[in-house]
């Protein structure tokens, strides 16, 4: 044991850019069908890698490697509270590609028994509502999301939340996932753990 | 509840994760009598302020005074029981209840009740209605706790010994204050679950979070699946009066942070080390470079080097709800604080997944204790039993390794104590024997102990 040990792989320092959330009402809604089936198809993909464990793929297929990936969670103020000035929020994930892939990497290490017997998750994604951005290919995208992790025999947890994504299109030319943001409705997590991809 | 306990021999029933008698009885016994965490002062910083916060199951609103004292208050209108604070933090004048809109002061006091004189024809002494406060309120290097028996000893009393151990962190270093607002989770698991594992397991480190240490790249890393244990003389562990403990593993201090953010939090306590060497000696000098974990009794949890600073509150015997802050020294770069809470929660927080592996431990010895025959078994905390011995240099009773339940011993030989005495001074009896107790238990044979 020791300071001077360096561990394998270590992560990367990343700033701590946090990304304002969206404010759809001054967005231009996306008319381009096409282009709104793209932005659902990548969607639907990123809940079936997710579903069925295929998280590298989830990595490498659906998130930008400058992705940033928030989940917020607010302390309970009143709505007139204009005095107390601490931070409203505080960050469940703030995660920057790196660290998505330690919490992916462990998943692999052969030692993650929390997951042997294997969970099973489900993820309903709807109200999908495409925007247009100041950048050509570039989108922001709200969706509402219903993830149920089942565990062992009895453990059934339910997570819900509005994600505000930001999607644009890389050089290979497919879009990818450059942003993620979620403010958590429920503020006391009744679901014990929230190690899952919302 | 006198069988509970085998401090001798090392054991716990498992009832004291399941049974409903128990859990009323720590209400009455340990969450009424003991010092309980509130917040941390740089919550509260002007007068008016004021957070919500659990202390067992009653809920109090913690207020900073016009003349910057703090006081708490139960939650409860004291007219029908209703709710009078429902948010978690802000800067209040008064705090009004919605049932039917009767006000109190920042202080407590009963300031108005609608229509009074009309309804109430002078009747209503509201000078004996205000809201119900809190026996005392006091602060510990900004760490504020609060408890409903005046008859406790001082916060710095009930502290003791631990305080000699908790000053390297919370005050030789300049001082730290916690990041909130805290993340609030519902874990399935007794109170006492997650408390003891805090306050002295490094045995689990390598095998629980094999995972975790793999893949996370930090400085805890070498551990991963019980592939290297600490060489002898890498930590102690140390129990001290009421209940409290730790355990420290040397020079491992950025503990689960990963190597880029670790590096950065060395470099930042090369600066700091020589000031602290000078004026507390080089042994806490080395300690604020160590990872440091510990629970104040009852359910109060730090790790020093992980940065993690939690309560464990109790919802019944089988539901415990986690609050987190993040701990940061206070003269740190507001990035550098903000980077640690980030890393903190990645690893220790709802979303962190050092967390879940430990939650899932937690819940399933609570959960199989409802087996009626599980629950007659014993609990084994008898590691390094026979070992603990007073130390000249070190407070406490201190077990001479990095890994073993020292602590565990001490916690819940606290406990049974605790939970038999009928009031605080009953437990004056206790301060000259408890160190002998636990130096001479492990006398009997273990095999004799756990027959079932």
């Amino acid at each position: 044991m020791g300071n001077d040990i360096a561990a394998s792989a270590p992560p990367s320092a990343s700033s701590r850019d946090i990304p304002a959330a969206f404010d759809f009402g001054k967005l231009e809604i996306c008319l381009d069908d096409a282009a709104c089936r793209e932005v659902e198809r990548l969607l639907m993909r990123e809940a079936r890698l997710l579903d069925t464990e295929q998280f590298s793929e989830w990595l490498e297929q659906v998130l930008d490697p400058a992705i940033r990936y928030v989940v917020t969670s607010r302390q309970l103020r009143y709505r007139k509270e204009r005095r107390y000035v601490a931070p409203p929020e505080m960050f469940l994930f703030n995660d920057d590609y790196v660290f998505l892939k330690a919490r992916v990497d462990q998943f692999y290490t052969g030692m993650q028994w929390r997951t042997d017997p294997p969970e099973r998750y489900r993820r309903l994604v709807t109200n999908i509502e495409v925007f247009r951005t100041a950048a050509k290919d570039e989108f922001a995208v709200r969706s509402n999301v219903l993830a149920q992790r089942s565990r062992r025999a009895y453990e059934v947890d339910q997570f819900i939340c509005c994600r505000e994504d930001r999607v644009r299109r890389c050089p290979a030319g497919t879009l990818r996932i450059v942003q993620r943001r979620i403010d958590f409705d429920e503020r006391s997590i009744a679901g014990r753990n929230m190690v899952i991809f919302l | 509840m006198n069988s509970l306990i085998d401090v001798q021999r090392g054991l716990q029933s498992a009832r004291i994760y399941h049974d409903q008698d128990v859990f009323e009885l720590e209400m009455e016994r340990i969450f009424s009598r003991c010092w309980l965490f509130l917040t941390h002062e740089n919550a509260i910083p002007n007068a008016g302020d004021f957070v919500t916060a659990r202390m067992g199951q009653d809920e109090v609103i913690v207020v900073r005074q016009q003349d910057r004292s703090i006081k708490a208050f139960l939650n409860a209108c004291r007219h029908r029981g209703a709710r009078v604070c429902p948010v978690e933090a802000g800067n209040a004048r008064s705090f009004v209840c919605n049932y039917h809109g009767w006000s109190y002061g920042a202080d407590g006091a009963l300031m108005s009740v609608p229509f009074e004189k009309e309804l109430y024809k002078g009747r209503l002494d509201k000078s004996t209605h205000g809201l119900r406060e809190v026996a005392k309120v006091s602060s510990y290097h900004g760490f504020v706790y609060g408890c409903f028996d005046a008859a406790s000893p001082s916060l710095v009393d009930y502290l003791g010994e631990a305080r000699w151990y908790l000053d390297i962190w919370m005050e030789a270093n300049g001082g730290v204050e916690l990041i909130g607002p805290p993340s609030r989770s519902m874990i399935h698991c007794n109170w006492k679950a997650p408390s003891e594992n805090f306050v002295g397991d490094a045995y689990h480190v390598g095998w629980t979070h094999a995972a975790a240490l793999k893949a996370g790249g930090c400085v805890l890393s070498p551990m991963s699946g019980n592939a290297g244990l600490p060489p002898e003389g890498a930590g102690l562990q140390v129990a001290t009066r009421y209940g409290h403990g730790l355990g420290i593993l040397y020079d491992t201090n950025p503990g689960s942070h990963d190597m880029p953010l670790a590096r950065e939090i060395l470099a930042w306590q090369a600066k700091k080390r020589p000031a602290i060497e000078k004026a507390y000696g080089a042994l806490r000098a080395r300690y604020y470079g160590s990872h440091i974990n510990g629970s104040m009794f009852p359910n109060n949890t730090y790790l020093w080097g992980s940065n993690l600073f939690k309560v464990w509150q109790p919802h019944g015997p089988n539901r415990t709800e986690c609050f987190t802050w993040a701990i940061v020294e206070k003269d740190m770069p507001e990035d550098l604080k903000q980077r640690i809470a980030d890393s903190m929660h990645r690893t220790f927080g709802v979303a962190g997944y050092w967390e879940a592996d430990d939650n899932d431990n937690m819940e399933s010895e609570s959960q199989l204790s409802r087996g009626y025959m599980t629950r007659k078994g014993f609990m084994n905390a008898q590691m390094g039993i026979g070992g603990d011995r007073e130390d000249a240099e070190l407070p406490g009773i201190v077990g001479e390794s990095a890994i073993g339940e020292t602590s565990y011993r001490g916690y819940f030989r606290f406990y049974q104590e605790t939970m038999n005495a009928k009031s605080w001074a009953e437990m004056k009896k206790g301060d000259g024997t408890w160190k002998r107790e636990l130096t001479e238990a492990g006398a009997v044979p273990a095999t004799q102990a756990a027959a079932v």
